[in-house]
């Protein structure tokens, strides 16, 4: 008879070696005092990992070549591929991060279990970067307009938006590794991979979209040890009192971070990239994120001390109307997209002001403003009408017209001789917890101060094969596409707000 | 209308999100015999079981209905979210054991519940 799997599992974990050499000095040390045990509640062997993530591609795989088969991809709202475009490489630019992040767990906590459970997850995080390519290969060849999957993860770097995706994720690698732990496998993958991987499946579905679902809800699937992860190191740190303020700080940092990356990724995505909304963001929020996650997290770690993120309120008043005014602030600026954005329609403006009372307020005379202006012959643009551009949050990297578009709430602060955008008090806490390793980014703004819009365009690349037709376009028509021509006859030059 | 902050309702303690297919199929005819008190919720693309207490899924029943041994690995193929703490299971041979959920005790006075 074979020896049962978890004593085979126990005996793994003698396989550990001290070397007889120095170690290297740590890349990130750490602040925290992490006791030799922990536990990984799964106690997987690589045998059995190895079967389990083998059967999960071949499902996942198998869905892709029957919509391949199927010719489903004609069937998806043309709006959800727009969105495919700027969701695809910030999931990835997630995934990249925590891959990365894994790797400094397993070399900084020394703990076999704990290891071994991080061990499984750089495979798994490697392997959800495969199927996000897999998926933008897929949607490449069999969707009408592909023009934007190509540029993939570098247009994130390139993008004035896209530098949120990496300011959200980067905590989760270069970090002290107990606080890239509570980064990343506490409030990521605890409280907001649900949002993005398992609530958002259903939409791509309503949408026609049924590969996103197979590949995201697959890819979830392995998150579900990554939770386990986070509260094993979790636990383990928070039974020794001395940890329990730095872990309420680190939590209280990286909650709020997240909220302002995935919170406004997973509202815009779902509710402006679509025209069949299962539900509203802001319910979605309540189950996943308040129900699911604060309430077990305050069950499970209550006992220690600790409490619900700082900042909770704010971050619930944030989801009122953030992605909102991020939203029509993508709209604005569509000339620097790799994407197009489609008007929104009465049946549009209906929906959101039923699930968001006042959205219309606010909102609607924007987006018929935007609507009007869509039409090259036009030779208009809603950015032309804005005063001055935002400033992006030298943090978040949101452009500053968060939480509110008519009532943003940033500040302009100076530190070691230079201006900073901050977009909200969560922000400005966070600046000044490590203002160096924010200060060094360079701003969107800052780097095209004084170009042509159109010079940013040819710039950034973001131009059709044709080399004169944007990628981006401000409907998803065939016809009436704005040229690099059509912007360099507006003669917009870009003012750097916090320009001397 | 202002987005809610605490969690409710406060006995809903464990939770798992299963992926659409043959295994779910079969756990939630499993759940639906065995403990009629779990809630079941039917998303389309996934499946979502939440409980006050506690859920169970017993491997031994789910190998019978369907025809081949499943541990815990088959399981976690179609396990794409929960709550609570999960503990699994191994049997001594393929084809047993459990996969258990079980919620943490409510902390009175504790942080938004």
């Amino acid at each position: 008879m074979s020896a049962p799997t978890t004593r085979i599992h126990d005996l793994t974990k003698d396989y550990v070696w001290n070397s007889t050499t120095a170690p290297p000095a740590a890349v990130f040390p750490t602040r925290y005092r992490v006791p030799e045990r922990g536990r990984d509640p799964f106690k997987l062997l690589m045998r059995d990992y190895a079967r389990m993530e083998v059967e999960k591609d071949n499902r996942v795989h198998q869905a892709l070549d029957r919509a391949v088969q199927l010719r489903s991809s004609e069937q998806i709202e043309p709006r959800w591929v727009e969105g495919l475009k700027l969701l695809l490489p910030a999931t990835a630019e997630a995934e990249y991060q925590a891959m990365k992040g894994a790797g400094l767990l397993i070399s900084s906590i020394d703990n076999p279990e704990l290891q071994q459970g991080y061990s499984a997850q750089a495979l798994d995080e490697a392997r959800h970067l495969q199927l996000v390519g897999a998926l933008r290969q897929h949607y490449s060849r069999t969707v009408a307009d592909s023009q934007g999957l190509q540029f993939g993860s570098r247009a994130l770097s390139r993008h004035p938006v896209g530098s949120v995706a990496r300011a959200a994720f980067a905590p989760n690698s270069v970090n002290d590794p107990i606080d890239a732990a509570i980064a990343l496998n506490v409030v990521l993958e605890t409280a907001y991979t649900n949002p993005l991987t398992v609530a958002i499946p259903p939409v791509a579905s309503a949408n026609g979209d049924d590969a996103y679902a197979a590949a995201y809800l697959s890819i979830q699937s392995d998150e579900v040890r990554h939770m386990a992860n986070g509260h094993g190191t979790l636990r383990a740190v928070a039974e020794i009192p001395e940890n329990i303020p730095l872990v309420q700080g680190s939590l209280d940092r990286a909650f709020w971070h997240q909220h302002q990356g995935s919170d406004t990724l997973v509202g815009v995505a779902s509710e402006y990239f679509v025209r069949n909304r299962p539900w509203a963001y802001r319910d979605a929020w309540e189950e996943w994120v308040v129900d699911d996650f604060i309430g077990s997290f305050s069950r499970r770690f209550g006992p220690f001390g600790l409490t619900e993120p700082a900042r909770l309120g704010d971050v619930a008043r944030g989801l009122e109307s953030q992605h909102h005014a991020v939203a029509i602030g993508l709209a604005a600026l569509w000339p620097l997209n790799f994407f197009r954005i489609d008007p929104l329609d009465e049946q549009d403006f209906a929906w959101f002001e039923d699930n968001y009372p006042g959205w219309s307020q606010v909102y609607q005379p924007l987006w018929e403003a935007y609507a009007a202006l869509s039409d090259p012959a036009g030779a208009h643009l809603l950015l032309q009408e804005l005063p001055a551009v935002p400033p992006f949050c030298q943090v978040c990297q949101l452009p500053c017209i968060v939480p509110r578009f008519e009532a943003p709430e940033f500040r302009i602060i100076e530190w070691s001789g230079k201006k900073f955008a901050l977009c909200s008090d969560g922000c400005e806490a966070n600046f000044a917890w490590n203002p160096i390793s924010y200060a060094s980014y360079g701003t969107f703004w800052g780097r095209y101060h004084g170009w042509d819009l159109a010079d940013v365009i040819l710039d950034l690349g973001f131009i059709r094969p044709d080399g004169k037709t944007l990628v981006a376009q401000p409907h998803l028509h065939e016809d009436r596409l704005w040229t690099i021509d059509h912007i360099r006859g507006l003669g917009v030059t870009i003012q750097d707000p916090l320009a001397p | 209308m202002t987005v809610r902050t605490v969690p409710e309702p406060a006995q809903r303690g464990v939770g798992i999100s299963l992926i659409a297919g043959e295994e779910t199929t079969a756990i939630v005819a499993q759940l639906r015999r065995t403990q009629p008190t779990v809630n079941i919720v039917d998303r389309g693309v996934y499946t979502k079981a939440d409980a006050p207490d506690e859920i169970v899924l017993d491997l031994g029943e789910l190998s019978q209905e369907l025809g081949r041994p499943i541990d815990v690995e088959d399981v976690l193929i179609v396990v794409t979210s929960y709550f609570g703490e999960i503990i699994p299971q191994r049997g001594a041979t393929p084809g047993t054991g459990s996969l258990v959920l079980r919620a943490d005790a409510i902390v009175s006075g504790g942080t938004g519940a």
